[in-house]
């Protein structure tokens, strides 16, 4: 008899969970790379390549934060809320002049990080439910900014800072460089450290967790205040990028960071994906836009294209989950303590 | 006509992954009489009322309505055929009045809209069966006492023209008078020709309202008859039955060294006599009483999961802050009941739930060393010989036994000085639970003090150095070791001192 007699199959099921979830990405991303080149030929052209490459490190950064949320159980649709303030704070405080341009970086990560603790604190110390508090916290920065400003927005964005949105290296826009580092040290967070560990079980059974010791709220906090500064910075890439401020030049990065994980395989539920779920989501997001851009579609088609990618790929996460492993669906911890 | 048995099962077999919860039961409940069914908590009672009342389909057997076979798909198969059930936990809806509570699932309508005149008088005429004639219909039911909340869910059930009603441990939100309201009520039920299954574990009330009996013991029948032939003492007896068992290791004498001593502790929230009891290193005490009688609400309350009300808790002298963080720190953990919401993290591989308590240990500055990860769990699985095919299977797939070893592993990983066990053998093969019971001992015997918390009698009996027997809230006993002590116990729980 060999060793290990009752082993089940392991190796293959998780192997296959792995697989399948990168699967589907993989498969629209060809598709996506496939259909452009047939009808988009341009789509191949250096100008186009740098724009999908900028657009991957905008939505990608966003995308990292919106993991860490999403891992932990939660959501953060006020994002794009800290993008917009981010640049108002840095064009009202910096003036456009380079001189002042750290004042306003510096303030623009305070009110970061302070839309971070307000999230953390509603659905932390409060309980309110995630999406109900950051959508409570989207609201009120785009009031904030609007009574702030009477509702035009203006001002210069300093030129020192252009390289940060508009820069490249070697030819790689410098978004997608800093975007790439954040991934690598996020993925190494992630899979290799304590505080991974603590992410992953918090996200998978915060009740459990707790009992065992982990402080599962600052957990939960740290991951929407990182979502939060992650906010600033692609805020800061995209004010650079466009040199002057107009909120609603600031697109819907809270929607595209949520499609990005979700396409990627991160579940909605916490606990489930990796990084480089996240950045294969990312990188088939930023083809698929620009792509529709190229075909000269409309933001309303752009729109529906997103959002019925979503829907595919959430549709195609319960499949496979379901198939893999019938999860009965534990019952919720007493009210007052259930998950998020 | 009248059928000779309104409600039955014959030959129900049920059994759930590691546990046989039924094995080949048979009775049969008459019109028009009340019929008790009794059994120790784990006895299978619950599961029977769960496939008489379509919950759950039986794995071999079948379920008898007004004298037919049937097989029910779901509960609402079984509504159909008159079969209601009105569980334990109340499912009154608070926030809507007593005419919605009353009429819900059963509105009378006509093209989606609520016939109000009708409802109404449906709903006026099952409160009078209840004696809730007087109660105004618009009543919000939240605003009610529990009594009432409980009739008013007995209440729709008549509206369902029920001809078989399953009532389970009413008595165990209701005392006194209000015991007696619900009494009346249930014989009047019954005269009217329905036939009453009532679950209980007040013994008084078989003497007073029940006409008929059946006792189960580890998903078997003992016995069933009418209740004249059922003095007290033959019902204990039968409900605990022999249990004189040899899988449990001798413990080893305890030291003398006081490691836990609890002093007037009051769990936050409840009502209930303090508790004092003193633990010493190597010490097995064990904690009887019935489900909600206490137990694992003391046990939460010294693990700092919940909150304490009143009273202090030191750890070998010294004071223990009421926090989780602390209590951890201070050596005193929790093997939970409910192993797989709030023992595990299901899908994590077994290697980082058995490391989730001790993360410190297992890094460096933060950074996972894998390696000594591995150690940790290679160590736990050749202590208490956990069988799974590696370090990452997911906790998932492993068997309840295992499962629960892991739980137990987690823990030992912070070397406690004392550990609460609540209910650690539930849903865990025979096999496994004599392996946890060695487990046990010889934690003990290394130095460690114990708290176990179980609803089965043998097992506390036979691990403890000492029985703490509880009743609503407070200490009713501290029984030194003894393995013929079940009858004694069962008395003290259930308030029947014989």
């Amino acid at each position: 008899m060999t060793a290990a007699p009752a082993a089940p199959t392991r190796a293959p099921s998780a192997r296959l969970a792995r697989i399948s979830g990168v699967v589907a990405p993989l498969t629209g991303l060809v598709l996506v790379l496939v259909l452009a080149a047939v009808t988009t030929p341009q789509f191949y052209s250096l100008e186009v390549a740098r724009l999908v490459m900028f657009q991957i490190g905008l939505i990608g950064i966003a995308a990292l934060g919106q993991t860490l949320v999403l891992l932990v159980g939660g959501i953060d649709l006020s994002i794009s809320g800290v993008m917009a303030l981010t640049s108002v704070v840095l064009a009202t405080y910096s003036a456009g002049s380079d001189s002042r341009l750290l004042v306003g970086v510096v303030l623009a990560v305070l009110a970061g990080l302070a839309v971070g603790l307000v999230n953390a604190g509603l659905v932390v110390l409060r309980n309110v439910p995630p999406f109900v508090a950051t959508f409570a916290s989207f609201v009120l920065i785009q009031g904030v900014i609007i009574a702030w400003t009477r509702g035009a927005p203006s001002g210069n964005i300093p030129d020192a800072l252009g390289w940060l949105g508009g820069g490249r290296i070697w030819e790689i826009p410098v978004p997608l460089v800093v975007f790439a580092v954040l991934a690598l040290v996020a993925g190494i967070a992630l899979g290799r450290t304590t505080a991974g560990r603590r992410v992953y079980s918090t996200g998978l059974n915060r009740e459990a967790a707790r009992m065992s010791g982990i402080r599962t709220g600052i957990v939960i906090a740290s991951c929407y205040i990182l979502s939060s500064l992650a906010g600033v910075l692609a805020g800061l890439i995209n004010s650079s990028f466009i040199g002057f401020v107009d909120a609603a030049l600031v697109r819907s990065l809270d929607l595209d960071s949520i499609a990005a994980a979700v396409i990627g395989g991160i579940a909605l539920t916490g606990g489930k994906g990796r990084i480089s779920q996240t950045v294969l989501g990312v990188v088939l997001l930023a083809a698929l836009l620009t792509w529709l851009i190229q075909l000269g579609a409309g933001g309303g088609a752009q729109l529906v294209v997103s959002g019925g990618v979503i829907l595919l790929a959430v549709f195609l996460q319960n499949r496979g989950l379901g198939l893999l492993s019938p999860r009965a669906r534990t019952t919720r911890a007493t009210p007052r303590k259930g998950k998020q | 006509m009248v059928p000779a048995i309104a409600l039955g099962a014959r030959e129900v077999t049920k059994s759930f992954p590691g546990v046989r919860a039924l094995a080949g039961v048979t009775f049969a409940v008459a019109p028009g009489r009340v019929h008790a069914l009794l059994g120790e908590n784990g006895a299978g009672k619950s599961t029977l009322i769960k496939i008489l009342t379509g919950d759950q389909t039986p794995d071999s057997g079948t379920v008898v309505v007004a004298d037919e076979e049937v097989s029910f798909g779901s509960p609402r198969d079984a509504l159909a055929r008159g079969v209601t059930p009105v569980y334990q936990e109340l499912t009154v809806l608070p926030e809507m009045t007593v005419l919605d509570n009353v009429m819900m699932g059963h509105e009378s309508a006509r093209r989606g809209v609520l016939r109000l005149r009708e409802q109404r008088e449906h709903a006026r005429r099952a409160l009078e069966r209840v004696d809730l004639g007087g109660l105004d219909l618009g009543t919000i039911a939240g605003d009610l006492s529990l009594a009432n909340q409980q009739l008013i869910e007995i209440a729709r059930a008549l509206v369902r023209r029920s001809n078989v009603l399953i009532l389970d441990e009413p008595s165990a939100v209701l005392s006194g008078d209000k015991l007696e309201a619900l009494h009346s009520v249930v014989r009047s039920i019954a005269a009217e020709g329905t036939a009453v299954v009532y679950i209980t574990h007040l013994l008084d009330e078989v003497r007073l309202l029940a006409d008929d009996v059946t006792v189960l013991r580890d998903g078997t029948l003992v016995s069933t008859g009418p209740a004249v032939d059922y003095p007290m003492e033959r019902i204990v007896r039968e409900m605990v039955g022999r249990q004189v068992d040899s899988v449990f290791p001798d413990p080893a004498p305890p030291r003398d060294e006081v490691v836990l001593t609890v002093s007037d502790l009051v769990p936050r929230g409840a009502e209930v006599a303090p508790v004092s009891l003193e633990l010493r290193a190597g010490e097995i005490v064990g904690l009887a009483g019935l489900v909600g009688s206490g137990r694992s609400r003391l046990l939460k309350t010294l693990a700092g999961v919940r909150g304490r009300g009143e009273g202090t808790v030191a750890v070998e002298g010294r004071p223990l802050r009421p926090s989780l963080g602390a209590t951890i720190d201070a050596g005193v953990v929790l093997v939970p009941e409910e192993r797989k919401r709030d023992g595990l993290v299901l899908d994590l591989p077994v290697s980082q739930n058995c490391t989730l308590t001790a993360l410190r240990s297992i890094s460096t500055a933060g950074w996972v060393d894998g390696g000594r990860e591995k150690a940790a769990f290679a160590e736990e699985r050749e202590r208490l010989g956990i069988r799974a095919a590696g370090g990452d299977q997911l906790a998932r797939q492993l068997s309840g036994g295992n499962q629960q070893k892991i739980v137990i592993a987690k823990w030992l990983r912070v070397s406690p000085r004392v550990l609460l066990l609540d209910e650690p053998t539930r849903g865990v093969d025979v096999g496994a639970k004599s392996e946890i019971y060695r487990i046990i001992t010889e934690l003990a015997a290394n130095g460690m003090a114990i708290l176990l918390a179980s609803s089965e009698l043998p097992e506390v009996i036979g691990l403890s150095h000492r029985v703490l027997v509880f009743k609503d809230g407070a200490v009713v006993g501290d029984i030194p070791r003894n393995p013929d002590a079940a009858e004694q116990i069962m008395h003290l729980a259930l308030g029947t001192e014989s």
